[in-house]
């Protein structure tokens, strides 16, 4: 990382600044109308003053010092949404996206044009590097939300949206999909690894190897049976006619974290419970449920988990 | 009482007049107290539905990873808890009471079209029915209470709650402009002759300008829904985008009603509270012409701001200032209003009645649920923070700061018009300071929640730091509300066993309503007090010192 | 009645602004558009506003106390109108014939929609007109008079609301 990103304000912390502003003129205005309330309950409690007040019906000045007074405020924020609004959504005119998601229910289909890198729910980014991110949806609409890296998105079928994405510093960021979208809304979170730029590039690299193989009579056991089972009707494998887009591409499958939209750690246990019931594990997915003997389970297990 | 004037017999006596009170009666009324006080009872039933169903909610999100209902249970709850708090509860609420009240504060014996008065309740009676068959028919809605395609299309969801939904939501749309209608034909035609449009009590002018925004309003949502339904039972196509249509579209329409909703929500509650404290105050209301005035600013505006509720779906930076700008504008009439309220307390003499408590919990609590929702003009905050608990906290702080604290007031204040009896004042500070306590504790937070980046509407979350602990505090909060709304149902359900006591005008308030008996006649006014200013009771007591004559 | 005129008038700007959108603002083609006849449509909307001011020479006819001028120009009115729905129907045996229907695509469901209900709201108001002009044939009382006022009001509004539908259907396109 250079110092001059380093200076540079980022999309985030312009908001931040926005929302800090914000925060302090709304708790000025909220302390007054409390105070004022309070202070009139107890000078004007009628304990005190029993007497029939003074019919007054207000005043002119009062109402217009007033109004002004809100009309100014309301304006130099109008200002400053106008302003900040420009900085942190300035797409280009023909945007090249440098990182293309699609929404599907419920996990995130990820693509690098640049590099022909697809992948699903393990996102990898460069630090310290403004990248375009292109968002468009496979079925419902979804929304994209990593607080930390940028704005929020909707993912609308039919339309795409485009915006940018940084990251500072070396680190897993946390995010969810924060348009309702049906039954497992809430399993469908965001992880995103953000990598210095030359981390990215081995990962990159190491993405667009060609699908493992291996002489383990298990895994091919497994290879078998991920073909005659039907999978292959939504998940692709790179390098074999299998290229359907229904459920996540599972080429370098083992070489994720996690798996289900960051809901489970990516290991034989966990991936066996899911192959086993998917529905006990992530109510509502989209995966059937197979009904495997042990014997088909393991070799299943032991050939996916060895797709790195 | 001499000082009264006898009213003229009408030619032909209103429907509603033709009949003899009873219990089985109920049901064919065409009185509008009787259809008042029924609007009220449903609202109070749906209000024990919806009530139970956020407890569950609350329950549900008690702790990380809790299996209590399940997710596709939990989608119809929250779908069930939106949309009946909305149409079913605070909509008739605030149509009940002003059903109820218009005729009395403009001195009439009836709404304009009685029968058309009854047909209203059904309808909202009939969709409300509706709504909850869906139940028996195979699940309840589950696609959140603004019902979003593709997601409430048939592809996505299978099941004929969103059927039902659609259905009895047009239902109650058409009860909703059937009632509008009568408000202001009501107002304009039924007043006392002697008062003037510029001296009606502050509560039915904003009853008659929210009409006017239920009319152009409703037609939009239903117009929304019939296509919806199209889609769902004729394959048609118009929010399904993978066959040409338009996701899009629905949003449009669901926020040109949708907003304006908030404000037909908003604006009898802001008509209640400015009857409430001028009478506690003792002292008239600061500034009548602005706050009217700002109502109708309000109305107007509240048709050029539904994109903000729309700023992260990729529309373009001019059209996003536009609408961050007409929703900034909508707070000043708004924030106007409550400079008033406060005014009007300035050099009173404020008698901490259980109304007044409401009021100003309203005071302040809207006035916070109306500085969060300046923020969501603000563009770029709302890009990180919509559709987060903040904002539920948010509409919360709105619907409930603000509708729902409003109608409280309105009941606490009216309770002894409509029944003869005055709510404790005793059990009446209980459910006070348990269910505000109780609503900051649940709500407050939950800005935080939002801040700290919990979505809406998840069955579920992973133990993240502070998120656990900040929801179980909220989840404390809703049961201290829970125990709140027992103890008021238990206040109405004594001091409806008690003896009819009350005078005609126990506050010592000014308008219409309160020179006749508590419970009125059926015939409203058999003489009606002169009429000559905004005040016409104070006049006959102060006649030393009488308001200006405004006729 | 003027009020439920104007609330049933957003209603139909939703429907017709539906259609507007989708032939600006999506990429779909028109499908509906060129299969439809302007001319053989062109000659029944005639026979709509011919309704509408047939409709108000009845209503002074009534003021004037001409009863039968009354009846007479009442009965044309309601032909008119349902000259005008047969139309419709013609119009519409017409697109099925062509597979067009309500749910072939985008454009089927928006055309069939908003000509639909307005058609609907055309035969309620035909209904309306035969009620009053089946009262016209008992005595004549006060009401009916304040009644064919709310009734004429509502079918010059269906009127102007055809109106907006035929610029926007069939002449818009062909622009």
């Amino acid at each position: 990382m250079t110092l001059t990103f380093s200076l540079e304000t980022t999309n985030v912390e312009l908001i931040n600044n926005l929302f800090i502003y914000f925060l302090v003129v709304a708790a000025i205005i909220f302390f007054l109308v409390v105070f004022y309330i309070f202070y009139y309950l107890y000078k004007y409690n009628s304990e005190k003053r029993p007497d029939l007040p003074e019919q007054r019906e207000g005043s002119v000045k009062v109402e217009i010092f007033l109004t002004s007074l809100a009309t100014t405020i309301t304006a130099v924020f109008v200002y400053l949404t106008i302003s900040t609004m420009g900085k942190v959504q300035n797409i280009p005119e023909n945007p090249e996206p440098f990182l293309q998601i699609t929404g599907h229910q419920w996990w995130w289909e990820a693509k690098y044009p640049n590099s022909g890198v697809t992948t699903a729910n393990q996102i990898h980014i460069p630090v310290g590097k403004k990248v375009l991110l292109q968002l468009n949806s496979a079925d419902v609409i979804h929304s994209w939300w990593v607080p930390e890296l940028g704005r929020k998105m909707d993912m609308i079928p039919g339309n795409t949206n485009y915006m940018w994405l940084y990251a500072d510093k070396e680190g897993e960021y946390l995010g969810t999909c924060s348009e309702f979208c049906g039954q497992a809304h809430a399993r469908m979170r965001i992880r995103v690894t953000a990598q210095n730029p030359k981390d990215f590039e081995a990962w990159q690299t190491q993405q667009l190897k060609p699908v493992a193989t291996s002489e383990n009579s298990n895994f091919i056991e497994g290879k078998r049976l991920f073909e005659q089972k039907t999978c292959t009707n939504c998940h692709a494998i790179n390098g074999t006619p299998y290229q359907a887009n229904i459920g996540p591409n599972l080429t370098h499958f083992a070489s994720r974290k996690r798996f289900l939209a960051d809901m489970k750690i990516n290991n034989k246990e966990n991936l066996k419970e899911w192959l086993e019931d998917p529905q006990k594990v992530k109510s509502g997915a989209h995966m059937p449920n197979f009904i495997f003997s042990k014997k088909e389970l393991n070799a299943l297990v032991t050939y996916i988990h060895n797709l790195k | 009482m001499s000082l009264y004037i006898k009213m003229p017999e009408e030619n032909e006596p209103l429907p509603s007049l033709k009949r003899a009170r009873g219990k089985l009666l109920w049901i064919s009324s065409v009185d509008h107290k009787q259809l008042g006080i029924m609007y009220l009872w449903l609202a109070l039933f749906f209000f024990i539905i919806g009530g139970l169903q956020a407890m569950i909610i609350r329950a549900q999100l008690s702790w990380p990873e809790n299996h209590l209902v399940s997710p596709e249970m939990y989608s119809q709850i929250f779908t069930m808890h939106g949309t009946t708090m909305i149409f079913l509860v605070l909509m008739p609420a605030l149509i009940g009471l002003g059903t109820y009240l218009i005729p009395l504060m403009i001195g009439a014996n009836d709404m304009a079209f009685p029968r058309l008065n009854a047909f209203s309740f059904w309808m909202t009676c009939m969709g409300g029915v509706l709504l909850y068959f869906s139940f028996l028919a195979g699940g309840g809605p589950k696609a959140g209470w603004f019902n979003y395609p593709p997601l409430s299309e048939m592809n996505y969801t299978s099941t004929a709650g969103v059927d039902y939904y659609l259905v009895g939501l047009i239902l109650t749309g058409i009860g909703s402009i059937g009632a509008a209608l009568n408000f202001v034909t009501t107002v304009l035609c039924m007043r006392s002759p002697e008062m003037k449009l510029n001296m009606l009590p502050l509560f039915v002018w904003m009853m008659f300008v929210n009409a006017f925004l239920m009319l152009a309003a409703f037609p939009l949502l239903n117009s929304g829904l019939f296509l919806n339904l199209l889609d769902r039972q004729f394959d048609a196509h118009f929010f399904i985008p993978s066959s040409g249509g338009s996701a899009l579209l629905w949003q449009h329409f669901f926020w040109a009603f949708g907003h304006p909703e908030v404000y037909i929500l908003a604006l009898p509650a802001f008509g209640i509270i400015s009857e409430v404290i001028p009478v506690f105050s003792r002292r008239p209301i600061f500034g009548y012409k602005f706050v009217a005035a700002s109502t109708v600013a309000i109305a107007l505006l509240s048709y050029s701001v539904w994109a903000h509720h729309m700023f992260t779906v990729g529309l373009s930076n001019a059209v996003n200032s536009f609408f961050a700008i007409s929703s900034m504008l909508i707070g000043i009439p708004t924030g106007l209003k409550v400079i008033n309220w406060i005014g009007t307390m300035y050099k009173g003499s404020i008698r901490l009645t259980i109304p007044m408590f409401f009021a100003i919990a309203f005071l302040i609590d809207f006035t916070l649920g109306g500085l969060s929702g300046i923020s969501f003009a603000i563009v770029p905050i709302d890009w990180q923070l919509t559709d987060t608990y903040y904002l539920v906290a948010h509409i919360h702080y709105v619907f409930l700061g603000g509708s729902l604290f409003g109608i409280f007031a309105g009941i606490y204040y009216w309770f002894p018009k409509i029944s003869g009896r005055k709510l404790s004042k005793r059990l009446g500070k209980w459910h006070f300071w348990l269910f505000v306590i109780g609503f900051n504790l649940t709500f407050f937070l939950q800005h935080i929640l939002g801040m700290i980046g919990m979505p809406r509407r998840i069955y579920t979350y992973p133990d993240l730091p502070y998120w656990k602990v900040l929801n179980l505090f909220s989840s404390i909060g809703a049961f201290f509300m829970f125990t709140g709304m027992a103890v008021f149902f238990w206040n109405i359900y004594t001091t409806l066993k008690k003896p009819r006591t009350v005078t005609s005008n126990p506050w010592n308030a000014w308008t219409l309503e309160w020179a006749v008996p508590s419970p009125p006649n059926l015939k409203n006014f058999v003489e009606i007090p002169p009429v000559h200013s905004r005040r016409p009771l104070w006049d006959l007591d102060h006649p030393d010192k009488p308001d200006k004559r405004l006729n | 009645m003027l009020l439920l005129i104007a609330s049933e008038a957003f209603f139909f700007m939703a429907l017709i602004i539906a259609y507007v959108y989708y032939r600006n603002f999506t990429n779909a083609t028109d499908t509906v558009a060129k299969n439809l006849d302007v001319v053989k449509t062109g000659i029944f909307t005639l026979f709509l506003i011919a309704s509408s001011f047939t409709l108000i020479f009845s209503k002074k006819a009534l003021l004037n106390e001409k009863y039968v001028l009354y009846k007479i120009l009442m009965a044309t009115t309601i032909l008119f109108g349902i000259v005008f729905i047969i139309g419709q129907v013609n119009e519409y045996m017409g697109l099925y014939k062509k597979q067009i229907t309500l749910s072939q695509d985008i454009f089927g469901s928006s055309f069939f929609t908003l000509t639909g209900f307005h058609g609907l709201h055309v035969i309620l108001g035909i209904i309306a007109l035969s009620i009053l002009f089946g009262i016209s044939f008992g005595k004549l009382k006060i009401v009916s008079i304040s009644a064919i006022q709310g009734v004429d009001i509502y079918w010059h509004f269906v009127d102007v609301v055809w109106l907006f539908v035929f610029y926007f259907v069939y002449i818009n396109p062909l622009l």
